[in-house]
């Protein structure tokens, strides 16, 4: 019965308290009756009595509102995710946005520490250098230099971590 | 003179967008050009026609000059404007445009090859007076490099001799660090330029970058149009300008001014064009470059001058001369432009991607939003992250300050990230209100300029919109037969 967001590192979650005669919600415990949510359509919302005028729109699980000529950029955290277990992130390295690659520095087999930069990468002018999150070994480069990747493409694989003595 | 009827615009999005409105008001015929995809992009719809050119990536295809050529002859233009960047200080373009009997709407190609090399612009510039800042020669040989940088002193900036943008610039503080600057510096600026030659200057601490407008004749006749301040900065490249510079001593700016149009005289300048300087604390000014084409912030000296830059280049082009002499040219008021970019200032101002799902553009009549976009437009990594400019004039600088924070708070785009609010602070911080600029502004207040927690209300607002934006939830709400069930879908 609720819906979970992130900003800035924090939790907070919305929860349906009533939905008639009006809807009433819980954000992190501190109740609001809102009147003819559907007006949201239409850029305004009436909570605890109050018109808000609003614009909202999703960039892929980040809801992004605008209010007051400032944009608050949340991230839903989908409750199908969280409980299948977080992911293994420590051993892959995704790509922080689309574009192409630069120099990969590192092969299949090398050993790594926590900070070394394994491939660089470039988008929109900017290079940025993907680094290793742990200690470890790389197990495999997806891409090669010049290619070109999707935002969130793994790019690097470390061996999994408990493995590592097959290295 | 002759009369030019059908032009081509080498170029998209923006200063595409801008040109054909010019062009429109001229009554001149406009062709764009484009890329398969962005063949439905603003600036195609707008133009009388437009010629697709293929390349494997959209960048390719607006760099391909024969391609390019060729869509002049099919489309029957009889001159070419190359808008910012792609081919625009390209002198090999410049050149072949004029021998393929077309008109280049900028500098002859020999004023672009003098002023595309910082070397020879430096030198160039340094033979007419104009200050330069101490250097060393140019060089691939690291050795030499080192021990002749050494002496300018520290600290000193390693720039390419092919450069722009920042590629291949760097910082030194100490001798310690020049050999190992030096060596990323040129192999940093070999693949971008295909040239390592570096060379190093003496590095002006906290400088203001300020840059003057000119207008030549390509006769040895020259204005300028006042200057400009571009000191707020991010990964050296400009996110704000405004015109004329915030408390800048008038026998300064007349000194800075005079020496840009020396420059431009004795080089025959002919088109609009730019030099760019530093400005130390100490009201020393040194030539960093001159750019051969219209600026991204040109819209700040038009709107204090109440001139179409766009409509005096094609009047040059065509022969008519200067539109004015020095003393008629007006200067009303002040103007600030704010680069509006996909990119989140909160990580290093990382480039973002996504779609523009709401467009919401304030309208007054003092502002100005330059822009090729589209509600529903996809942002890709394939261009550059800029997307739009928004110009705002005030009768005063505070006025223009006011009006620019009023209409970046009154202008939403969203569905991809952008600095948007970032701007509206940088605007609001008491530094830039009083006029305290250098180009280490970004960098400075970085604490004060971060994003503000937000008060419990507008956070549980925000959340709530959040909530009922999202499907899953929305059918919770929904769960019993209401009008709430007939909520649309906001998502994508």
């Amino acid at each position: 019965m609720s819906a979970k967001f992130t900003l800035n590192g924090q939790t907070h979650e919305v929860t349906i308290l009533a939905r008639r005669p009006n809807l009433i919600v819980s954000v992190d415990g501190r109740s609001h009756v809102v009147r003819n949510p559907a007006s949201l359509a239409d850029g305004t919302l009436d909570i605890d009595g109050t018109r808000i005028q609003l614009a909202l729109a999703w960039s892929e699980t980040q809801p992004m509102v605008r209010m007051d000529g400032r944009t608050l950029r949340l991230t839903r955290i989908d409750p199908r995710a969280e409980a299948a277990g977080s992911s293994p992130g420590q051993d892959i390295i995704r790509a922080p946005m689309p574009g192409a690659v630069i120099t990969v520095h590192l092969s299949p087999g090398d050993a790594v520490q926590e900070g070394d930069v394994i491939v660089t990468i470039e988008s929109m002018k900017l290079q940025t250098a993907l680094i290793a999150p742990r200690d470890g070994h790389v197990a495999e480069v997806t891409v090669a230099e010049g290619e070109t990747f999707e935002k969130d493409a793994v790019i690097v694989r470390l061996v999994p971590l408990g493995q590592e003595t097959a290295a | 003179m002759t009369q030019i009827r059908k032009v081509l615009i080498a170029n998209r999005g923006e200063i595409a967008v801008r040109i054909i409105a010019s062009l429109d008001k001229l009554g001149i015929a406009s062709v764009a050009v484009h890329h398969p995809v962005e063949a439905t992009a603003k600036h195609v719809r707008m133009a009388g026609q437009s010629v697709a050119l293929s390349g494997a990536t959209p960048v390719a295809a607006h760099l391909d000059a024969a391609q390019i050529i060729a869509a002049a002859h099919a489309s029957g233009a009889d001159a070419i404007h190359p808008g910012y960047g792609f081919l625009s200080e390209n002198a090999g373009f410049a050149r072949l445009v004029h021998e393929e009997g077309f008109i280049f709407i900028g500098p002859s190609a020999e004023v672009i090859d003098l002023m595309g090399d910082k070397i020879s612009a430096r030198t160039f510039a340094e033979a007419q007076g104009v200050p330069v800042a101490p250097s060393a020669i140019p060089t691939d040989d690291l050795d030499a490099f080192a021990s002749a940088a050494a002496k300018i002193g520290f600290p000193l900036v390693i720039k390419a001799a092919a450069g722009g943008g920042g590629k291949g610039m760097s910082i030194v503080r100490s001798p310690a660090d020049l050999q190992e600057a030096a060596r990323i510096a040129t192999s940093e600026a070999q693949p971008y330029f295909s040239d390592g030659r570096i060379y190093a200057e003496l590095y002006v601490e906290n400088p203001r970058h300020i840059e003057v407008q000119i207008l030549g004749d390509g006769a040895g006749g020259a204005i300028h149009l006042w200057e400009r301040e571009c000191s707020v900065q991010r990964r050296f490249q400009k996110i704000i300008e405004e015109a004329p510079a915030a408390n800048l001593p008038a026998s300064l700016r007349d000194d800075i001014c005079s020496s840009a149009v020396r420059l431009a005289q004795a080089a025959n300048y002919r088109n609009a064009g730019t030099v760019e300087y530093i400005l130390g604390q100490d009201g020393r000014f040194f030539f960093l470059e001159m750019n051969t084409r219209l600026q991204v912030e040109h819209p700040v000296t038009e709107m204090i001058t109440g001139l179409d830059l766009v409509a005096i280049q094609i009047a040059i082009a065509e022969g008519r001369g200067l539109p004015m002499s020095q003393d008629q040219v007006p200067l009303i008021g002040h103007a600030i432009e704010c680069r509006i970019c996909a990119e989140d200032p909160c990580a290093n101002f990382m480039p973002e991607t996504g779609t523009v799902a709401v467009l919401d553009i304030p309208q007054a009549p003092w502002l100005r939003f330059e822009n090729a976009l589209d509600q529903g437009q996809k942002v890709t990594a394939d261009f550059d992250p800029m997307l739009a400019k928004l110009i705002a004039h005030g009768a005063t600088r505070d006025q223009a300050v006011e009006r620019s924070i009023e209409g970046l708070r009154g202008l939403a785009v969203l569905g991809v990230g952008t600095n948007i609010d970032y701007l509206a602070r940088v605007l609001d911080h008491q530094a830039f209100r009083a006029g305290d600029l250098d180009t280490g502004f970004v960098g400075r207040y970085a604490a004060d300029l971060a994003e503000p927690a937000p008060d419990t209300d507008r956070l549980d607002r925000a959340l709530i919109a959040a909530a009922l934006g999202d499907r899953d939830f929305r059918t919770l709400v929904a769960d019993v037969p209401e009008p709430h069930a007939s909520i649309g879908h906001w998502r994508n």
